[in-house]
């Protein structure tokens, strides 16, 4: 499958998400991949060890908004396979939250998409961020530099 | 009848809600939740919070039609 588009509650191997986009198709001659983790600790957490967090996400709203993210990045950029998974639920501490990776020829593709999809996703994906700590919870707030991150690409969609 | 649905920090606000209401519009829907949810109406007042109906982001001035999904979302936090 040239994309695979996920939001699931279970963890993702990425070794075998990197061999899927590695062997997809012949003329790949790069693969980047991104994956983030929930941090152990947090500027905001006050120097202590979260102790959970918990995605939120709107089904189906979210899934639409991804699908049109890797439409925009396969026409911005000359790709080969796209591959987004995006965990919701209770995580732990270094658990993966999100893989973005990508099979294109050559590497500024691969590097430039990645970033687009992952500056995307976190300003227009349907997706809230929940942390507890010390036994209390917080909303994770958005960041004016994920914002601006995004507009840089002055893509509306 | 419309469907609400409040995500991220606006459900804490709204977790007695009625989970549907008769409204023609979104005024309408805020209107209704104003005397019983304060604090949930002050909070949808923000300019970061946007709506969408139907699973698609919308206008405030959206003409709502029964069956409709109306949600209200806070600004976005994945990745």
């Amino acid at each position: 499958m040239k994309i695979r588009s996920l939001i699931q509650y279970d963890d993702f191997d990425i070794t075998e998400q990197y061999e899927h986009l590695a062997t997809f198709c012949k003329y790949t001659g790069s693969v980047v991949t991104f994956s983030g983790l929930v941090r152990e600790l947090d500027k905001s957490c006050e120097s202590s060890t979260i102790d959970y967090m918990y995605l939120e996400h709107y089904p189906q709203m979210t899934e639409m908004l991804l699908k049109k993210i890797i439409d925009r990045a396969m026409l911005r950029f000359n790709l080969l396979a796209v591959t987004v998974i995006h965990r919701i639920g209770k995580l732990k501490p270094n658990d993966h939250i999100v893989f973005v990776g990508v099979a294109s020829e050559h590497r500024s593709d691969g590097f430039q998409s990645i970033q687009f999809i992952m500056d995307y996703l976190k300003t227009q994906a349907t997706i809230w961020k929940k942390i507890s700590y010390n036994g209390d919870c917080y909303w994770v707030d958005s960041k004016k530099a994920d914002l601006r991150a995004a507009k840089c690409w002055r893509e509306v969609l | 009848m419309i469907k609400l649905l409040f995500f991220g920090r606006l459900s804490d606000f709204a977790e007695d809600v009625p989970k549907q209401i008769e409204a023609i519009n979104i005024s309408e829907i805020i209107e209704k939740l104003e005397s019983s949810h304060p604090i949930l109406v002050q909070e949808l007042g923000s300019p970061q919070v946007f709506v969408a109906v139907n699973k698609r982001r919308s206008d405030w001035q959206a003409i709502l039609q029964s069956g409709d999904e109306v949600a209200f979302l806070p600004p976005v936090t994945g990745g």
